[in-house]
């Protein structure tokens, strides 16, 4: 009986899953088991029936095969960590080196992102489509941007275009105003803004309604700080507060605090009408020519802001028709971090920070990298082993970089630690509440753990790919091992981790230098002693009588009345003309109204001329059309002595009388240009005059302090008495420098001691593998200091290497940072000597710790063992 | 005392029936046959394996055919070892149940 039976054969999917399913070279005898009874169950059942039978037991397998998988897994894992585990505690001095260097680097990393936070002025619904409308100016053939608009122009915008969903004035314009409820007297900063700032931005509203809350002139809407300090416990909503003693303004509304992370901060906001009334100017916000408020606006979606920056300067054009001023949209969101316009701005700080901290991150990294191959000969033996025992490459090679992972991961734990333990002491270091919020900071959390794996692999990628390629044979007949081969490569790692803690140390002494440079720089007056009281009320009705009340109080030795203090001189002008002008100048000048005491009063000097004076009226000779300019000015007139020369600006001319030597009205990044001082009398023009200027003498200052404040109170006894001392407004001046330069000054400790460990790691290594050699020098009779020199040698040429590459580099990246002032202290040969200097002499007592240990020891101990 | 579980005299003596055919599929078929049970292809292999750990089968591969694929037999033979085990626990079964009438329930 000859039938002629069918071959089937069973699904390829299923007996492909059944062969990775059996263990590694036993699968040809079960498979061929399973297509056997598989073809006799299809001849018999069908073809369906053997189907199912097949994938049955192919499925049943799986469960199987997992278990069995990991089960061995675990076991190889948790051999791996027992081997792991006895090498950090078999090595402890190695272990702590690799683990704290790579904490360090970690914590710095996690507090620099903490600290260089980009979720400034995230926090806005709309904030996507929100821009503010910034302008380039042209002075000549300099451009300047600046943030000011026409204050016609956003309503306009708002009115006219589609394109803009909303638009929104903001002015500080009151600057301070003077609170008065029941017994509180109170100077505040206000803001003005239009009523729809509440919609389009979104600062959350506590109590009130943010669509009409500023609807009325006469309405404030202040934070819950305050309202906690006005009203305590009462229901703030409808109190009335008495502002400048004149003006009854309601409580309408209370936002809930400003957050930190806005770049908008205030604590009251009024309705921008209020200012017509307040500055009786009833054409204040309907004007297109001057540039002094700042709007925002917020787009439709699809609105392109460059398409629409054309139109916003054909709109200003149209009621004002002006060449020097380009307006543009600028990101609401990239303010913060980004300068208008420019590509400037705290990016860069931010940017230099985030280097600093990994640089600190790959210096641990290489101390991890040296130290592991540099120990690869005591691990070789067990590769070895493992090789001949069965493990592959890949085997080896993903034991290595689980080591290393897992050191990472031990480090980022310490190094949360450590960043839980130097919060409170980096948060006054930068002056920022600070907080590692993990369950808030989900990205933080994957951070870290990406930091780590990444630091993990990079580290351990080394010596796992080159241990996982030693022979087996020369292994374990004792002849591989660390060769020279390698140690030229952790030559170069040691010179590159130098070269870097060398830059930074260059950095921290530049940036020291140039904060000493402008603490004590002549500023060209004398910014000591000097008070000053902001005016409001009253008091400027009697300007005269309390100048001479406050020249009696015994220790003030001069007053002057002046429109701002000297380090915000704000308005500026152009267009002026002169004889001999040439064509493309065109200076922006800044303005500053002062009494006649002025000079005499800051102790500025005169160059050429006289400054105004009593005897100057008196003779009558004093008109309105006499000028007194600094030398900033006469330069760019190009004329040495300009005093007779005329200024003509429209309908306005005027002569030169004086001139001033310069002296610096701004923080020194900026360059204090030419100025203008004019001088009208305090009589006839009081509002032109905000603060006056007492010199105290420093003894006695607290009484001295008494007599203002009792002169200030006859005459203005509705307003507080507050007054500030000129030299505490430098105090803050540069902090963001002083911030910068401390945190680098931490981190460029931090980085030496980080590459110092690695150093001594290394020097302890090489000691100990050249025991044996030293042994038999001594023996010889090499002598101690012999031995030292001969372990110190190598270390100290190589450093003195990395100080030569480090040099220009850090010559080039001081440079840039200097150009961010206009005022800057020179780069002195002394600061890179010193920095070499300080690292060879660390490298030098690092290494000789280690040996002097090594040449001091008792040659039989060392060569006993044979 | 190492005496044979029943799983394993089951599987030993289908191997020593099936002689020179003794792979999985025939050892499979026995033993389905005798216990009257459908046992599933992968419940042979496991006592095959510590059969022959223990020393009591050896194997060795065998000639490929067709309806397997190509691939070889693993064919398993009894050792000496196997057969004393099989011996000795006929020898403890026939003690055991000598003198025994059927098992009927008594009243």
């Amino acid at each position: 009986m000859s039938i002629e039976r069918r071959h089937y054969k069973p699904p390829k999917l299923a007996e492909f899953l059944l062969r990775r399913i059996l263990p590694d070279g036993t699968w040809e005898t079960p498979t061929g088991d399973f297509e056997e009874f598989y073809n006799s169950l299809a001849q018999e059942r069908g073809i369906f029936r053997a189907n199912v039978w097949y994938l049955g037991q192919v499925l049943k397998l799986i469960p199987a095969k997992i278990i069995n998988t990991t089960y061995w897994s675990i076991q190889m894992f948790k051999n791996y960590m027992k081997v792991a585990f006895r090498n950090i505690i078999r090595h402890k001095g190695f272990s702590v080196i690799n683990i704290t260097g790579l904490a360090v680097g970690m914590a710095c990393c996690i507090l620099i992102f903490l600290w260089v936070e980009k979720s400034y002025d995230q926090f806005h619904k709309n904030g996507k489509n929100m821009y503010i409308v910034a302008t380039h100016i042209k002075y000549g053939s300099r451009t300047s941007t600046s943030s000011g608009t026409p204050s016609a122009l956003g309503p306009a915008l708002k009115d006219e275009y589609p394109e803009i969903v909303n638009s929104v004035r903001f002015c500080n314009g009151p600057h301070a105003m003077y609170f008065a409820y029941k017994d509180q007297k109170l100077r505040e900063e206000v803001e003005a803004v239009d009523p729809s700032f509440l919609k389009m931005f979104s600062f959350p509203m506590a109590l009130g309604d943010p669509e009409t809350a500023l609807d009325d002139p006469h309405s404030l809407v202040m934070s819950e700080k305050m309202a906690a300090k006005y009203f305590r416990k009462e229901n703030p909503l409808g109190q009335t507060i008495r502002v400048d003693n004149t003006y009854d303004f309601t409580v309408t509304g209370v936002f809930e605090d400003v957050p930190h992370n806005s770049i908008l901060q205030f604590d009251y906001l009024i309705n921008i009408v209020f200012l017509k009334e307040l500055w009786t100017f009833p054409q204040l916000l309907n004007r297109w020519f001057d540039l002094s408020f700042t709007t925002f606006v917020q787009l439709e979606h699809n609105v392109s802001p460059e398409a629409f920056s054309g139109k916003i300067t054909d709109r200003i054009n149209k009621e004002y028709p002006r060449e020097d001023v380009k307006p543009f949209l600028w990101p609401f969101t990239k303010i913060y971090l980004h300068r208008l316009g420019t590509g400037g701005g705290r990016i860069l700080r931010a940017r230099m920070l985030t280097m600093v901290a990994l640089f600190v991150l790959v210096i641990a990294c290489i101390n991890f990298m040296n130290l592991t191959t540099a120990r690869s000969g005591t691990r070789a033996k067990e590769i070895g082993m493992r090789k001949v025992t069965g493990a592959y490459k890949i085997d080896i090679i993903k034991q290595f970089f689980g080591e290393s992972v897992l050191l990472a991961l031990l480090s980022v734990c310490l190094g949360v630690v450590l960043v839980l333990l130097l919060l409170p002491v980096f948060s006054g270091l930068t002056g920022k509440t600070l907080g590692l919020n993990i369950s808030d900071n989900l990205l933080l959390v994957f951070g870290l753990i990406g930091i780590a794996v990444a630091t993990g692999f990079l580290a351990g990628s080394y010596p796992a790919l080159m241990m996982s390629s030693f022979q087996p044979v020369k292994v374990l007949r004792g002849s591989a091992g660390a060769g020279s081969k390698k140690s030229m490569l952790r030559k170069i790692l040691v010179v590159f981790q130098f070269v870097v803690t060398i830059i930074l140390i260059i950095r921290t002494v530049v940036v020291y230098e140039q904060l000493d440079y402008m603490r004590n720089k002549d500023l060209g007056f004398n910014r000591d002693h000097l008070v000053y009281l902001p005016v409001s009320g009253a008091l400027k009705e009697h300007y005269g009588a309390a100048k001479q009340e406050l020249l009696k109080v015994p220790g003030v030795s001069g007053v002057s009345l002046t429109s701002r203090t000297p380090l915000l001189f704000g308005s500026s002008g152009s267009n002026w003309n002169w004889e001999g002008k040439s064509e493309d100048t065109n200076p922006s000048i800044r303005y500053f109204c002062c009494d006649y005491d002025f000079v005499k009063t800051f102790e500025v000097e005169m160059a050429y001329g006289q400054f105004y004076s009593e005897e100057l009226t008196k003779g009558g000779s004093l008109q309105s059309g006499q000028l007194v300019i600094n030398e900033q000015l006469a330069a760019v007139m190009g004329k040495e002595n300009p005093v007779g020369m005329r200024l003509l600006k429209r309908d306005q001319q005027a002569t030169i009388i004086g001139v001033v030597k310069d002296f610096n009205y701004w923080p020194l990044h900026h360059q204090s240009g030419p100025l203008i001082i004019f001088h009208k009398s305090y009589n006839d023009e009081p509002h032109r005059y905000r603060y006056i200027f007492a010199r105290v003498r420093p003894e006695n200052i607290p009484q001295t302090i008494a007599g203002i404040k009792e002169v200030y109170e006859t005459f203005n006894p509705e307003f507080p008495f507050i007054y500030r001392f000129l030299e505490d407004d430098y105090v803050g001046l540069y902090v963001s420098e002083e911030r910068t330069g401390s945190v680098v000054k931490y981190f460029s400790l931090l980085a030496i001691l980080v590459s110092c460990l690695g150093l001594f790691g290394l020097a302890s290594f090489l000691a100990e593998q050249r025991t044996k050699e030293i042994g038999i020098r001594k023996v010889l009779g090499s002598s101690v200091q012999g031995i030292l020199v001969l372990l110190s040698k190598e270390f100290v040429k190589w450093v003195a290497l990395a100080n030569v590459i480090a040099w220009p580099i850090a010559w080039f990246m001081s440079r840039a940072w200097l150009q961010n002032f206009a005022y800057r202290t020179s780069i002195e040969l002394w600061i890179f000597l010193f920095a070499g200097v300080l690292v060879v002499s660390i490298a030098v007592l690092t290494v000789s710790f280690q040996s002097i240990k090594a040449a001091t020891a008792n040659p039989i101990d060392c060569l006993r063992y044979e | 005392m190492d005496l044979l579980t029943r799983a394993e005299e089951l599987i030993l003596l289908a191997v020593w029936r099936l002689k020179d055919d003794a792979y999985c599929i025939p050892i499979h078929e026995q033993v389905s046959l005798i216990t009257g049970e459908t046992l599933s292809l992968g419940s042979i292999y496991m006592p095959l394996d510590r059969l022959v750990k223990k020393g009591f089968l050896e194997s060795y591969l065998s000639e490929a055919t067709p309806e397997r694929g190509g691939r070889h037999k693993r064919i398993y033979r009894l050792t000496r070892e196997g057969l004393k085990a099989l011996q000795k626990i006929r020898n403890v079964q026939d003690r055991m149940w000598s003198g025994i009438p059927d098992l009927t329930e008594e009243g």
